[in-house]
């Protein structure tokens, strides 16, 4: 590669990120010349989102490190860290909240730094880290042991990678022993965050779209994200059958059926989370809480009609 | 004044090592260089005994470029501005690109080089756009791999690289 001329060498330099030429610059004496540089002193002239690309790219590298998408730097990954089963209780050392948001099932806290070491180790292939990767991967159950009263839950979730994305399969199983979940269907336990912008609020479907469809009112220019209530009506109405819904902000799909005693409801739902990289390539964030707690309200961007892509490759 | 391009005016090409070869007048004008040369010149100039000498450029290679020159003889002449819009980082490359430069390195390199010499920009994009991909994601020690770099760092350089490295992971 030294034979070409060092003009065609920048034009090739033109096409690497700055963690690119951060590596090359370590190959050799000449590309430290063409491309090494004083690093610390120019991550503090780019942009927050090209240093948090710079952190990725380096712990793309740097095996057993993670780039914090909080604190701009990189983490090294604690072994420990999923010895419990419980994901939401090992934040990170840095101790900032990196799951989807308070929304999100809270036995299934699934935080950024995993989705990325899952990834990452999944890509190596090496046995020294297989342990953490099956922890990162097993599939998680969580019952409502909850016998007070007829009603019950359960609720699944289901890591996969395929083609070097990071899918997750989420399932919630709601149902009561003696009575129609029609009758039943409002009360506090209905809560079904399937992402932050197709979820249930206020505790129940008809209050959950009303409280959205209020809140659309006062806001001009906001549109109420009612899939979910939409869908549990439907299912409702059409007892056996399952019903399909798409997030038209984030890459998720959901399917939602009521048996035909109307008292169990079962909804699905398939996340893709996208590839190994940088917090701000989308895959990642679109399936975060917003700040303002009202993503199933604010227009936001939308995806262009995904057919159900992600339960698809999810089937495939 | 220049004189009219017959539609199919044919070119003689000579590779360095003696290879002639008849090729379009509007595929040969892919390259900048030749171009220019040939508005200078009568289309009578340039004949099967009198081709066109492409120093630096051997027969293998040539033939590579003029295939890649063939495969895009009606793609629009880009213009400066357009260049520097498409080389803001992207290094997705197109199918039919993709497959025609995976050749060995050897090979790669001569065609960048070629393509700088003729001055062929979309060419030589592609090619560095290759090389860029062959690069991205790789540790130093891949990247030496891959290349078959020598690690030529005395053991003072070894140690800036060490603090470098310590100042990325801990800082």
């Amino acid at each position: 590669i030294l034979q070409l001329p060092l003009d065609v060498i920048l034009l090739v330099g033109d096409y690497l990120s700055l963690h690119d030429k951060f590596f090359l610059s370590q190959t050799c004496r000449a590309f430290r010349n063409i491309m090494g540089q004083d690093w610390e002193s120019k991550i503090l002239r780019i942009s927050p989102a090209d240093e948090l690309t710079f952190w990725a790219g380096l712990a793309f590298v740097f095996v057993d490190y993670w780039a914090c998408p909080k604190c701009y730097k990189l983490h090294h990954f604690i072994p420990l860290d999923l010895l419990d089963e419980s994901l939401s209780r090992h934040p990170p050392l840095c101790g900032v909240d990196l799951s989807r948001g308070a929304f999100a099932e809270e036995s299934y806290r699934l935080q950024y730094h995993h989705i990325q070491l899952a990834l990452k180790f999944s890509r190596l292939g090496n046995s020294y880290y297989s342990k953490y990767l099956a922890a990162l991967m097993k599939k998680h159950t969580y019952t409502d042991a909850s016998t007070r009263d007829l009603f019950s839950k359960s609720y699944t979730a289901e890591p996969r990678i395929i083609d070097s994305r990071f899918f997750l399969r989420e399932e919630w199983k709601i149902s009561n022993s003696i009575f129609s979940l029609v009758d039943t269907i409002d009360i506090h336990r209905f809560l079904i965050p399937v992402c932050p912008h197709l979820r249930i609020i206020c505790g129940g479907v008809w209050l959950s779209r009303r409280c959205k469809e209020a809140f659309g009112r006062i806001s001009k220019h906001a549109r109420a994200i009612t899939g979910l209530e939409d869908g549990i009506e439907s299912a409702l109405a059409h007892p056996g059958q399952w019903i399909s819904v798409s997030c038209p902000r984030c890459p998720t799909d959901c399917d939602i059926k009521v048996s035909k005693g109307l008292n169990k409801v079962k909804v699905m739902a398939w996340h893709d989370f996208g590839i190994e990289g940088s917090p701000l390539d989308g895959g990642w964030e679109a399936h975060v809480e917003s700040g303002s707690y009202t993503d199933w309200l604010t227009p936001g961007p939308t995806l262009a009609d995904r057919n159900n892509s992600v339960r698809n490759i999810w089937s495939d | 004044m220049a004189e009219a391009k017959p539609a199919s005016q044919k070119i003689w090409l000579i590779s360095n090592d003696n290879a002639t070869m008849e090729v379009d007048r509007v595929v040969v004008e892919r390259s900048m260089l030749l171009k220019n040369m040939l508005e200078d010149l009568s289309h009578t100039d340039i004949t099967q005994d009198n081709p066109i000498p492409i120093p630096n450029v051997n027969e293998a290679v040539l033939r590579k470029v003029v295939e890649w020159c063939e495969h895009h003889r009606n793609d629009p002449v880009t213009t400066p501005d357009d260049e520097s819009d498409a080389r803001k980082k992207t290094t997705d490359i197109e199918e039919w690109d993709q497959k025609f430069m995976q050749v060995d390195q050897e090979m790669l390199f001569e065609i960048i080089l070629a393509s700088n010499f003729l001055d062929i920009k979309p060419l030589l994009d592609v090619g560095c756009k290759t090389v860029a991909n062959m690069i991205k994601g790789k540790s130093p020690e891949e990247i030496r791999k891959t290349f078959n770099i020598t690690n030529d760092f005395s053991a003072e350089e070894e140690e800036q690289i060490r603090r470098e490295n310590e100042w990325a992971e801990d800082r």
